[in-house]
């Protein structure tokens, strides 16, 4: 009897986790809506033309009001989904993904280049590190193209 | 000789699974707790002189690999073309258990047999692999191996 053996991998992944909920201020600077608590906007409103800027009294008051609640559900559907990635990233906290960097070359030298002395690893405290840096650049992004808006 | 096969969507052509290397692995995805990861598989014998009888096949961890073993990692096997159904994935036998010729498919005695393997038939004979995986695992590469037992001898 003999016998010959094939390979099979078996390759496991982790469902979308994040690291801590964004806060209403951050939110905010990343996206330009109004801070709930404070009712002001947190980031700069964009300098357009004034011509197709609408004056707040001209919204009638049904508008305005269905506009707010439709915020208020909004915010409220994302505070939600806020405290899911939460419970999702408190699960996810002690979860390393080990790889071989002579097999995933590209994610070695990812890897490296963001975290240097690291090519075989991804902790949970670097993957929030990343997110956290991903957030910062695509702000950054955001900010240098709406400055040629005006 | 009796091999083990996939089917390569992006070339619409029977790939030969690799026997050790893993440059070209059945792959199979999962997620810890989550839905059943599966793959289907072809075994053929594309040799004209040779007549394979006995045929077994079974799944093994790679105890040789340094990446992470776990025993939270279920892994069946049944026979037949179409994609078993939950209920058969339940009822099939576990990681370890052979698929013996003419493979039974598992305890549903319905799903289609793999009869010995004549000489150069070009038959390919379907099954499918099933990967269930409990947290906590960490995300990865988890190795294992198809075996493949069988007896050879030269066709008359």
């Amino acid at each position: 009897m003999a016998v010959a053996s094939y390979d099979l991998k078996i390759t496991l992944s982790e469902g979308l986790k994040a690291g801590r909920p964004i806060t209403s201020e951050e939110r905010g600077k990343l996206f330009g809506r109004p801070d709930l608590a404070s009712g002001q906007a947190s980031a700069p409103r964009l300098n357009l033309p004034q011509d197709t800027e609408e004056p707040e009294d001209l919204i009638a008051p049904s508008s305005r009001e269905r506009l707010v609640a439709l915020r208020e559900k909004a915010e409220a559907l994302s505070a939600r989904a806020e405290k899911r990635i939460d419970k999702i990233a408190e699960e996810c906290a002690g979860i390393d993904y080990y790889f071989d960097p002579d097999r995933h070359p590209d994610l070695a030298a990812a890897v490296s280049a963001v975290f240097p002395g690291v090519n075989s690893k991804i902790t949970f405290d670097m993957y929030k590190r990343a997110l956290r840096l991903d957030s910062e650049i695509m702000l950054a992004i955001t900010e240098e193209q709406t400055s040629g808006l005006v | 000789m009796i091999k083990l096969y996939f089917f390569d969507e992006a070339t619409r052509t029977m790939e030969e699974v690799s026997g050790g290397t893993f440059q070209k692995p059945i792959v199979v995805r999962a997620v810890p707790n989550g839905t059943r990861g599966m793959h289907k598989l072809y075994v053929a014998n594309l040799d004209t002189t040779k007549v394979y009888t006995g045929i077994g096949l079974s799944i093994s961890a790679q105890q040789s690999l340094t990446y992470v073993q776990s025993s939270s990692i279920s892994c069946k096997m049944l026979s037949g073309d179409a994609e078993p159904t939950e209920a058969e994935w339940l009822a099939a036998s576990d990681t370890g258990t052979l698929l013996e010729s003419p493979l039974d498919g598992g305890v549903n005695t319905n799903r289609r047999k793999l009869p010995d393997l004549s000489a150069g038939r070009n038959n390919y004979y379907p099954l499918w692999v099933s990967v269930l995986a409990s947290a906590p695992l960490r995300p990865g590469d988890y190795l294992y191996t198809v075996d493949v037992t069988y007896t050879e001898s030269q066709a008359s």
